[in-house]
């Protein structure tokens, strides 16, 4: 088993609060689910500043709003398709893009 | 994961929690602010999804939120104020004293906003369509999608509703008319409370949740108001929704077909609801006002307390269609006066009359006339004449149940 990153990108801003109520229930029936692959999950405020070389510092993410970063989650799985298919059965797949990427393992 | 059972949070906490705090902050900030109003709300509840999501959800998460939206408030205020942005209900806040907003936000407080946004959302400036979609707007925390999903319109047209009806509010005073006017203005809500629940009832919807969804939210928007400026209407009008409400689940099979009243399965009918019903209908009953949702509750009630269709009082129904034919002169209730007639003068009588409705110009796009006409041909052995009705009723719906209903009438004539 191998962690995974899922990096969840977009949010649910224009979503009803009877949609935001389901896919909290939805979201948390799928961690249960998960039970021990379930690692870590978090989500992101909104502020934030971007650095780039040259000490040039922007205030961000000014990124198109489905592409902002909203948070991540780590899954333990097997390979990458078994973390993609986890991913997959993620309620918030609905409203946002989910990136999954192996997280580089350390030797002991 | 979390410590609490998600499955505990409240059915539609967040659409309940999105009315109150949205009443609430156009009370703060007055009527021409119902846009900050929203995205204060919108804001909180995507805080709350973000971490509970990932958390636990509180002890008390109505009392959660509200805390959070009243954080929100009061930065939005300080932004205003260092704008010199007006808003109207500054009063409240004497002195630069944000401290006082904790009184806003009291329960009472609550309520006699939701009622003052009541009387907003079914203001008379404002188009009976517009006051349903604002109506689930703000006060039911339904999104522009689910709004047209319910109304069976499209996203655009109820944006621009919505736009209209917003610029319309923004010169409305947020209040409960005193005086004279409230009558007039009681009227005018109980009517489109009244429209917002046939809206669910009667729709030709395909998805039973939403329309049950609808009539749920109707209902509790008329307690909100009759708790606080309890009528005789008012309770006449919850008489007729639980009474209604009642058979809901009677009138459709498994598969969704249609069941025809006399068929219905009268063990399905909420009991619970009916007694409820009936208390509102007596309480009503107060007082010398004979309004159209007496007579409509009365009629509901007449059915709900027969043991069968056969045993029904339909002197007393027909009695009380002619009493609401008077006060409402609408031939659909002519045309239900004719389909009670059949069962106090005979089928023929019946036939008579609704024959005679054809003529009418606006019925003339009514599938219920036809398939009415349809099932008495019917019974009356007229083969050709049914099915030529009920291919007129065809012509006329869109909706799948009626249709498939339709098409089984016509099969079962030709056999």
């Amino acid at each position: 088993m191998k962690d995974y990153l899922l990096i969840i990108k977009g949010g649910m801003n224009d979503a009803s609060p009877e949609e935001m109520q389901q896919a909290m229930h939805d979201y948390m029936s799928w961690a249960q689910e998960l039970g021990d692959q379930y690692i870590d999950g978090q989500r992101l405020e909104k502020e934030g500043k971007l650095l780039e070389g040259d000490n040039v510092m922007t205030d961000g993410p000014f990124l198109e709003p489905k592409e902002i970063i909203a948070g991540y989650i780590i899954v333990k799985a097997n390979d990458l398709d078994e973390a993609a298919t986890i991913a997959k059965g993620c309620s918030l797949m609905e409203h946002c893009q989910i990136e999954v990427r192996p997280i580089l393992a350390l030797p002991n | 994961m979390s410590e609490r059972n998600v499955n505990e949070l409240i059915d539609h906490l967040f659409r309940h929690e999105a009315g109150k705090l949205v009443a609430l902050l156009v009370k703060i900030f007055g009527t021409a602010h119902l846009e900050l109003a929203e995205d204060i709300v919108q804001d909180t509840l995507l805080d709350a999804l973000n971490r509970w999501s990932v958390s636990k959800i509180p002890d008390n998460p109505a009392a959660w939120i509200t805390q959070v939206a009243k954080r929100k408030t009061i930065n939005a205020l300080k932004r205003l104020q260092s704008q010199h942005i007006h808003y109207a209900q500054a009063h409240y806040l004497s002195g630069n004293n944000l401290e006082a907003i904790d009184e806003v936000f009291l329960d009472k407080e609550i309520k006699d906003s939701q009622l003052r946004m009541i009387f907003t959302c079914c203001h008379p400036v404002l188009a009976v369509e517009s006051q349903l979609a604002l109506t689930l707007k703000t006060l039911c925390g339904f999104s522009v999608k689910e709004i047209a999903n319910a109304l069976l319109t499209t996203e655009s047209n109820i944006n621009k509703r919505l736009y209209r009806a917003k610029q319309k509010i923004k010169t409305t005073h947020f209040e409960v008319p005193a005086g004279d006017a409230l009558d007039e203005r009681m009227n005018a809500v109980y009517l489109s409370l009244y429209l917002l629940y046939n809206e669910g009832y009667n729709s030709t919807h395909h998805e039973t949740m939403i329309r049950q969804d609808i009539c749920a939210e109707a209902i509790r928007l008329t307690l909100l108001l009759n708790d606080q400026l309890e009528t005789p209407k008012g309770n006449a009008l919850l008489a007729l929704m639980y009474l209604h409400a009642a058979r809901f689940d009677a009138r459709l099979d498994q598969r969704g077909g249609i069941i025809i009243f006399k068929d219905q399965d009268r063990n399905l009918w909420d009991r619970q609801m009916i007694a409820l019903g009936l208390q509102y209908l007596q309480r009503s009953s107060t007082g010398n006002e004979l309004s159209e949702y007496h007579l409509e509750a009365g009629i509901a009630a007449q059915h709900c307390v027969s043991d069968s269709y056969e045993a029904t009082n339909w002197h007393n129904i027909a009695r009380q269609y002619e009493l609401l034919y008077h006060i409402k002169p609408n031939p659909i209730i002519q045309l239900n006066l004719a389909i009670v007639a059949s069962q106090i003068e005979g089928i023929p009588t019946a036939v008579e009359r609704l024959e005679g409705l054809l003529s009418n110009s606006k019925l003339k796009n009514y599938y219920l006339l036809y398939a009415s006409l349809g099932m008495f041909y019917q019974e009356l052995k007229q083969h050709n004449k049914a099915i030529a009705a009920f291919e007129a009723a065809l012509e006329r719906t869109a909706s799948q149940s009626e249709i498939d209903f339709l098409t089984r009438n016509i099969e079962a004539c030709k056999a």
